[in-house]
């Protein structure tokens, strides 16, 4: 009954993700046969889609998680008549299963690095490079997938860069001797390795102990997440405050300032404990804390992102929970309720654009005006692409700017007679910093224009076509 | 005869908001209603009694068992509907029985085929393109299709039209009528519910159960018309 049971959980979990599962699968394999056909100036872009796409199907069952965690599945879940760490071990591995693509998104950007047609050395280290990240994959979506189900993958922002600062804060010649060490002991090791038979078995041993390990741990934390599971309606990062009254109230003087003050107002409530840890960050960089200061250094930037940005986290939690309807059917023009939003993230970018300049100052720094509001303008573009992402993207719809992207690419191709340049894009990243010296406000202001006007057409066409349930990624 | 649910000094306490403390029992063979207004507290009191919420304090025992403390296969002594089926909205309704078939070892298929041919649900829509009284259908057919020893249904009937309403309600007397062993717990807002297929109805008021109508009381007010009075007045409590 248990092995049955913990079938039908990976089933379902894989049901919920097939339609991008399905569909990033199609393309990997595309990617794949058409790479001996196609030129690489069509085929990279491909399997780079493919990628991805496999990325988005692999943190696919992420997405689920959190909507089960804020509509209450997961108490259901928890009363059904089979161990916890059978639905654990289920999901886990159902999600596993959503990783699938990603083995095929490898292969074909493997090949398309490779160029020519691979010989069997080659083909054998493609297929190897894309297993091991498959593996690596799994690892990574489990352990986000238990910690997520345990604590609350929002509570847990400060961990990967904690992990990364983690050997700055030891002393020098500590990690000098422990890099020694292993140094040592690596190459005692790698001399070891004298027969295909024995790194077969390292290779294998190096994938499934580490493997097992995590999937053992993930399940155990996800169990234990379900155990002691609560409706949690703040899952996507959004606290519920008191109802908006006062701001639904003043629809009467225009739906834009009452769409901006309710925004306005749950952004407050959303970053009240995160403007606290921004405080205690420009005193860590004022003080220069050792280490600490590098920790404090690449948070602020993240943190000041995050005022504008939490407006699309709003949207997709009312995305999932259905609330969108609410402005959905307000009697007012969905291009207004959209300006709306965007005057609320233009406010939401000023406490963001000023975290960045006093992290300046307390490194010492004086920031001229034109870095603040170059700053300001860029934080507006992301926070408002974000909102328009949230409201308007669909698997369909994103598909079919991919294919419309790769249609282009292809043409240009054809008309430009297979002179597309790859080295173009490695240019033109080169180039930025130039640009952006040498264009000043002009370019976030360009930048804000063009996306600005194509993102309240687009917020009021998702707003339009919206249904209750929806979620980005189709599951 | 032994209770099937006995819940003594039940207690959840939320920041604006305290349900209890309240004992009741049921017993096998009853089918018991919990009226109260909105926010009374009942589908609070049904999550606790049925251990899906687990914040509680108290003593609740279904059929001998506190449901937080119980071995796993023994949860399916329980069953619990709501308003739709717990259930991400990409599934066809044919995947989630065909998941919980495989996860209840009482589940009977040809049951669960024959409620839902009465019930007329289509069983090939998709969760999320369900309306409201289809997913009440879907959601009462997963949780019956396992006969659980107590069915609880938070408000069954809300949004069905008076032709499925009517079907879901004949649908329930006859299930508990041939089944002296199981026993039926709802909620409701509509009376008409009460009359048609209670035995005793509890009425609860910001938390707390303020009355009970069962045997004469209940059988003279509805021989009278006076049900819809008599529980409006314990509800708003006037004298």
């Amino acid at each position: 009954m248990k092995t049955r049971a913990v079938w039908a959980v990976a089933r379902l979990e894989l049901l919920r993700g097939r339609k991008l599962l399905l569909w990033s699968g199609a393309i990997g394999i595309a990617a794949i046969l058409a790479s001996p056909v196609l030129p690489r100036a069509v085929g990279m872009p491909l399997a780079v889609i493919a990628v991805v796409l496999a990325m988005s199907s692999a943190m696919g069952p992420l997405g689920s998680l959190t909507s089960d965690k804020l509509l209450g599945h997961l108490e259901f879940d928890r009363c059904l008549p089979i161990p916890l760490r059978a639905i654990a071990t289920g999901r886990l591995l159902g999600a596993a299963l959503r990783t699938t693509p990603v083995l095929l998104a490898g292969v074909a950007v493997g090949l398309e690095i490779a160029g020519e047609p691979p010989d069997a050395l080659t083909l054998a280290m493609i297929l190897s490079g894309a297993a091991a990240l498959q593996v690596i994959i799994w690892w990574i979506v489990w352990i986000l997938l238990g910690a997520n189900a345990r604590f609350s993958l929002r509570r847990l922002w400060w961990v990967p860069m904690t992990i990364w600062l983690l050997p700055s804060l030891v002393p020098e010649p500590v990690l000098e001797a422990a890099g020694e060490w292993l140094g040592s002991v690596g190459m005692t090791f790698l001399n070891a390795l004298d027969s295909p038979v024995k790194i077969g078995a390292v290779v294998i041993g190096g994938l499934i102990l580490p493997s097992a390990l995590i999937l053992a741990g993930s399940v155990l934390l996800f169990a234990s997440g379900l155990a002691h599971y609560r409706p949690d309606p703040t899952a996507l990062g959004l606290p519920m405050g008191a109802a908006p009254k006062r701001e639904l109230a003043s629809l009467g003087r225009g739906v834009m300032v009452a769409v901006a003050r309710l925004r306005l107002r749950l952004s407050l409530e959303q970053f009240r404990r995160e403007l606290g840890i921004a405080a205690v960050l420009l005193l860590v960089i004022v003080l220069d804390v050792g280490s600490l200061g590098e920790f404090a250094r690449a948070y602020l930037p993240l943190l000041a992102a995050l005022m504008p940005g939490g407006i699309a986290l709003q949207l997709m939690t009312g995305r999932k929970s259905g609330a969108l309807e609410g402005l959905q059917h307000l009697p007012q023009s969905r291009r207004q309720i959209a300006l709306g939003h965007f005057a609320a993230i233009v406010v939401m970018a000023v406490p963001g654009a000023i975290l960045v300049a006093a992290g300046m100052w307390a490194e010492g720094g004086v920031p001229s005006m034109m870095t603040v509001i170059g700053r300001w303008l860029w934080y507006i573009v992301l926070g408002w692409g974000l909102a328009v992402m949230a409201v308007w993207a669909t698997p369909r719809r994103i598909l079919t700017a991919l294919g419309l992207g790769i249609g282009g690419v292809g043409l240009y191709w054809l008309i430009g007679g297979g002179g597309v340049d790859l080295g173009m894009v490695s240019r033109v990243v080169q180039q930025w910093p130039t640009w952006r010296a040498s264009l000043g406000l002009a370019l976030p202001g360009a930048a804000l224009v063009v996306v600005g006007a194509a993102g309240v057409v687009l917020f009021a066409s998702g707003l339009k076509g919206y249904r209750s349930g929806q979620s980005m990624m189709g599951g | 005869m032994p209770e099937i649910l006995a819940a003594r000094d039940v207690s959840v306490r939320y920041p604006a908001f305290t349900l209890g403390p309240l004992s009741f029992a049921i017993h096998p063979g009853e089918t018991v209603a919990l009226l109260g207004a909105n926010a009374a507290g009942k589908t609070t009191l049904l999550r606790a009694v049925t251990g899906r919420l687990q914040e509680r304090t108290g003593v609740v025992e279904v059929a001998g068992r506190d449901p937080r403390e119980a071995p796993d296969a023994w949860r399916a002594k329980i069953g619990f509907a709501g308003e739709k089926p717990p259930a991400d909205a990409a599934l066809r309704v044919r995947e989630w029985f065909a998941f919980l078939r495989d996860c209840y070892p009482t589940w009977d298929e040809s049951y669960q085929r024959d409620l839902t041919s009465r019930l007329e649900l289509d069983s090939a829509e998709r969760i999320g393109a369900l309306s409201r009284g289809t997913a009440v259908k879907a959601a009462y057919i997963a949780a019956e299709s396992y006969r659980p020893e107590l069915l609880v249904l938070d408000e069954p009937t809300n949004g069905l039209d008076p032709v499925v309403r009517l079907e879901l309600l004949a649908l329930l007397r006859e299930c508990f009528a041939q089944s002296p062993s199981r026993a039926l717990l709802f909620s409701s807002h509509l009376l008409e519910d009460v009359e048609v297929l209670c035995d005793r109805a509890l009425l609860l008021r910001r938390g707390q159960l303020v009355g009970e109508l069962a045997g004469e009381t209940l059988h003279e007010a509805r021989a009278t018309g006076r049900l819809t009075t008599l529980v409006a007045d314990v509800l708003r409590d006037r004298p």
